[in-house]
């Protein structure tokens, strides 16, 4: 996987994470997780999710969903679908 | 057997001895047979409804695994699911779907209800529900859809299957534990280990400091608020829904450490189930500090799938999903309109919080930091007093009564209230309440201490015969103060 896309696809994560978390500055890194955040709660994850579907214009399955552990992990799955 | 009773105690000493006298591979056969026991000790016939459904789930679980057919799959899924659930309503619900059916009709078609009433189901009122039976049914089904899912391998030995869900520390009232945490503990092969030991004993005495010295002090308390309601007016109302607030946390807290205490010393680390919850500044953080397995189990095998799978619906969905949750979590409870209408309570305000909170962060934002935490943990607490009226009142009509009382009898005073109308029911007196009082304080504090690494690294390095002195002395206290009598814990009912 080149990168330079991974990165961007991080960064706009943290953009999308700043907005729904109302969070800003956010500073995020491959390994960062919901523990990480007091604002990434089981509510707000599911608008997370919603979120990037709408902007990256993919869908998740459930169990991708289910079997995150991280912020990498989204990242790879959303690299995985372009 | 209670966790703090001579037979508990007898039982303990024997199966501490037998355990790490067997060779490590065997030592499972020791925790089976004691946890059995346990379980027999008050109605031994009630050992097959836990036998029937940890049998069920084990075979199923193997046969899912095997199975490639998708469809022979679901069937055995639902089977699994369907006696583990079959079982626990029948036990736990039967009586209160049939009444409710009852009254429903009766409402319907005039007074007649199909010519019942509720001594008609006399016979399901006398249904001895078995002890920790939905510990045990949310375990198994875990443990099932975590197959069925593929994500975790099916248990190939029935007997360490057993003990998972049998294991006595957690038999009555979790912490829920997951297969997945529990299961490789149990074939570590681990030996004595002293650090853990001890520590496990220092937690079992902060638990039973909880529950003999706060929560048994404050019960007669509370009974005498909840069972004679129409004796009291107003503030009394508010002190006892808040004492019982802090009561079921003594009461569930401390059953819950004196179980991870028992369970460290067969070295075994159970999943935590409170983190100081009275410290949260919203009901969404509560919940992510009180009575953390159960929650986390509603949330990976409720709220999740349903929250995930109608996502299209954007907020919506997480309102659709937390109300499902949290009415299915009020009615886990027990079976009466009271737990169902707690559960829609808290789902409630978690979705006011949810839809409200960016302009509440904007509010925050201009309120000094200490203020804004002082508020946060007054509204929970105060939510969470009111919600503990349908928690703790005997019947609906009763928990009614007493939020129409809540303001009322105001031109009496507070000394007057308590020791004019609550003393006369409260066996104890006045002594009772100083020392639950004053364990309130010390369980505050202890549990400040307890949470601060630097605070206990500092203690650690104390001379040995001081750090003993204060164990000592914390032992005597417990016993002079604690109340040993016959309280089951709260959460044992459920």
């Amino acid at each position: 996987m080149p990168e330079m896309e991974r990165t961007e696809v991080l960064k706009t994560i943290k953009l999308i994470m700043e907005d729904v978390f109302d969070v800003s500055p956010l500073v995020i890194n491959e390994l960062t997780s919901a523990a990480d955040i007091e604002e990434w709660d089981s509510l707000n994850h599911v608008q997370l999710v919603v979120t990037i579907e709408k902007h990256f214009k993919i869908k998740f399955t459930a169990k991708e969903i289910r079997t995150w552990v991280n912020v990498g992990e989204m990242c790879s799955s959303i690299l995985n679908r372009q | 057997m209670l966790f703090y009773s001579l037979p508990f105690y007898l039982f303990l000493i024997s199966v501490f001895v037998a355990y790490y006298f067997v060779p490590g591979k065997y030592r499972w056969m020791i925790l089976l047979t004691a946890s059995v026991f346990f379980y027999m000790y008050q109605v031994p016939i009630l050992v097959c409804i836990p036998g029937i459904m940890i049998l069920t789930s084990w075979i199923c679980g193997r046969l899912i695994e095997r199975k490639l057919n998708p469809v022979r799959k679901k069937i055995l899924y639902i089977s699994g699911l369907s006696v583990n659930l079959g079982l626990l309503i029948f036990y736990k619900y039967i009586n209160f779907i049939l009444l409710s059916f009852v009254q429903l009709v009766a409402v319907i078609g005039g007074n007649e209800g199909f010519g019942m009433e509720t001594g008609q189901f006399s016979v399901l009122n006398h249904l001895i529900v078995p002890l920790g039976l939905s510990y045990i049914t949310f375990q198994n089904l875990g443990y099932l859809i975590e197959i069925k899912r593929g994500e975790k391998p099916a248990e190939q030995n029935l007997g360490l299957f057993a003990t998972y869900i049998m294991f006595f520390p957690k038999l009555l009232a979790g912490p829920i534990e997951r297969a997945h945490h529990f299961l490789p503990q149990l074939t570590a092969n681990q030996g004595f280990n002293y650090e853990c030991a001890v520590d496990g004993i220092k937690r079992f005495m902060w638990g039973l400091f909880k529950k003999v010295v706060v929560s048994a002090h404050l019960q007669p308390f509370t009974d005498a608020v909840f069972n004679y309601p129409h004796d009291q007016q107003g503030l009394i109302f508010w002190l006892g829904a808040f004492l019982f607030l802090v009561q079921l946390y003594a009461d569930f807290s401390g059953y819950t450490d004196m179980a991870l205490g028992l369970s460290q010393l067969f070295g075994f680390r159970l999943m935590e189930n409170f983190n100081r919850p009275y410290l949260s500044k919203s009901t969404t953080e509560l919940w992510r500090r009180w009575h953390i397995s159960l929650s986390t189990w509603f949330y990976e095998y409720i709220f999740n799938p349903i929250a995930i799978n109608r996502r299209e619906w954007n907020k919506w969905a997480v309102i659709y999903a937390t109300f499902i949750t949290f009415l299915l979590l009020g009615w886990w409870h027990g079976a009466s309109w009271n737990f169902i209408i707690f559960g829609f309570l808290q789902a409630l305000f978690l979705s006011l919080e949810f839809i409200s909170q960016k302009p509440r962060k904007k509010i925050r934002k201009k309120i000094p930091g200490n203020l804004n935490s002082i508020t946060g943990i007054a509204y929970v607490i105060l939510f969470m007093s009111f919600s503990m009226i349908f928690f703790r009142a005997n019947r609906l009509n009763d928990a009614l009564y007493i939020i129409s009382s809540l303001f009322s009898g105001v031109q009496v005073s507070f000394h007057e209230m308590v020791f004019h109308l609550v003393i006369p029911h409260y066996e104890e007196g006045k002594s009772g309440l100083l020392i639950a009082f004053a364990g309130i304080v010390m369980m505050i504090s202890g549990e400040y201490l307890l949470a601060n690494e630097k605070k206990i690294q500092q203690f650690n390095k104390w001379p040995v015969y001081i750090r003993w002195s204060v164990y000592y002395l914390f032992l005597i206290l417990v016993s002079w103060f604690g109340d040993f009598g016959n309280h089951s814990f709260i959460y044992f009912k459920f």
